[in-house]
């Protein structure tokens, strides 16, 4: 038989050969996958996010990075929305160190990824204390939080803070979906 | 002022309603929510579902019932695609009672549903000691476990297996997708 036998992609071979992409890739621990582009709903709560973080983290030793760095895992390598690390790194690095709370907002087309395989992966990532993963869609979060081991997990709606206690903060979920109105926007309608 | 006082829902009013309409409707807690219909995957994904939980569970204590069963969760009304019940039921009941697993095949309408308010409808009802959701567009799911006042939250992929100890059965996830073809595709090795 004439197989033609490929060769396997490692984290190291990943990361030289995304080094020499023009835009980020991550790799789900079998091969590279291209990030795409997202919503402006996406871009509006990814956005409110970070400035939540970051005006509450001010003078303290932590704080958010995202979405332009990496984690990793032992077997993937993830762009998440969000990270926040307490950890001092030089300003050149692009992988982060001991992230502490990671964010993902979801999009349907990679909504497995953040619910079943980032899940899996962050959990395994022994730094990661909380997962928080925010709908693109309607004011609502599911939040992952480690407990012996495993993920115990809490959902959020709209009245509800988004508690960081790993951090020291805790500010509404609705914070996160600030000038964003779901019913009137989704049918183009006025 | 002339302030149209609206009768508030509640489960009875519900129940109620709903018997007299031609087409089954769940109760979220605050309103009716027409059921609609689902994609052929969606439709293959519960069949299969039903077809390893009937096979497994024949002859033993328990029966599974659904997509036509519906449950009273908390303060919602909900017609799970699938429940597993381990007591005596009334067959002309249209109420699956005690339920102790739930199954919901995401859809792309229902999702958030599915993940954020049934997550927390089910956690409601002390007889569910397990929450399964299982993906539509790819071979994986997100199982929910009753851990005291909490769920304990774990993923499966491809390769692995559904345990369900509450019932005394396993199945092998990829069972459920049986005759569904997905496609995977990306880069080759540096």
């Amino acid at each position: 038989m004439n197989v033609v036998q490929r060769q396997q992609w490692t984290i190291a071979s990943f990361l030289a050969w995304e080094e020499r992409q023009e835009r980020p890739w991550e790799f789900d621990g079998f091969q590279p996958v291209a990030m795409n582009g997202g919503t402006f709903w996406h871009d509006d709560i990814s956005a409110n996010l970070r400035s939540a973080l970051k005006s509450r983290l001010v003078g303290r030793p932590c704080r958010p990075l995202g979405p332009n760095v990496k984690i990793r895992s032992a077997h993937s390598v993830r762009y998440p929305d969000c990270v926040v690390t307490c950890t001092r790194q030089p300003g050149t690095s692009t992988i982060v160190e001991a992230p502490v709370v990671v964010f993902e907002v979801l999009s349907p087309s990679t909504s497995r990824t953040d619910r079943i395989d980032k899940a899996r992966e962050y959990l395994e990532i022994a730094s990661i204390m909380r997962y928080l993963i925010l709908e693109q869609d309607s004011v609502a979060a599911t939040a992952y939080q480690r407990d012996s081991g495993a993920w115990r997990a809490t959902t959020l709606t709209k009245d509800d803070a988004l508690a960081l206690p790993e951090i020291g903060i805790s500010f509404p979920l609705a914070e996160c979906y600030a000038g964003i109105e779901f019913d009137s926007a989704a049918d183009g309608a006025t | 002022m002339n302030v149209v006082q609206r009768q508030r829902w509640t489960i009875a009013s519900f129940l109620a309603w709903e018997e007299r309409q031609e087409r089954p409707w769940e109760f979220d807690g605050f309103q009716p929510v027409a059921m609609n219909g689902g994609s052929l995957n969606h439709d293959r994904i519960t069949f299969r579902l039903h077809q390893a939980l009937d096979a497994r569970l024949a002859g033993r204590g328990c029966q599974a019932f659904g997509p036509h069963a519906k449950i009273i969760a908390g303060r919602s009304v909900r017609y799970p695609d699938a429940v597993v019940v381990c007591s005596p039921q009334r067959g002309t009941s249209a109420l699956a009672d005690r339920p102790v697993v739930v199954f919901e095949v995401l859809s792309p309408g229902t999702s958030r549903t599915d993940r954020i308010d049934k997550l927390r409808d089910y956690g409601e009802v002390a007889t569910i000691r397990r929450y399964v959701i299982l993906e539509q567009d790819s071979i994986a799911a997100a199982v929910f476990e009753r851990a005291g006042d909490a769920w304990k939250a774990t993923t499966l992929t491809a390769e692995e297996v559904l345990d369900l100890p509450e019932i005394a059965i396993s199945v092998p996830l990829a069972e459920f997708y049986a005759g569904i073809a997905f496609s995977d595709e990306g880069p080759e090795p540096a």
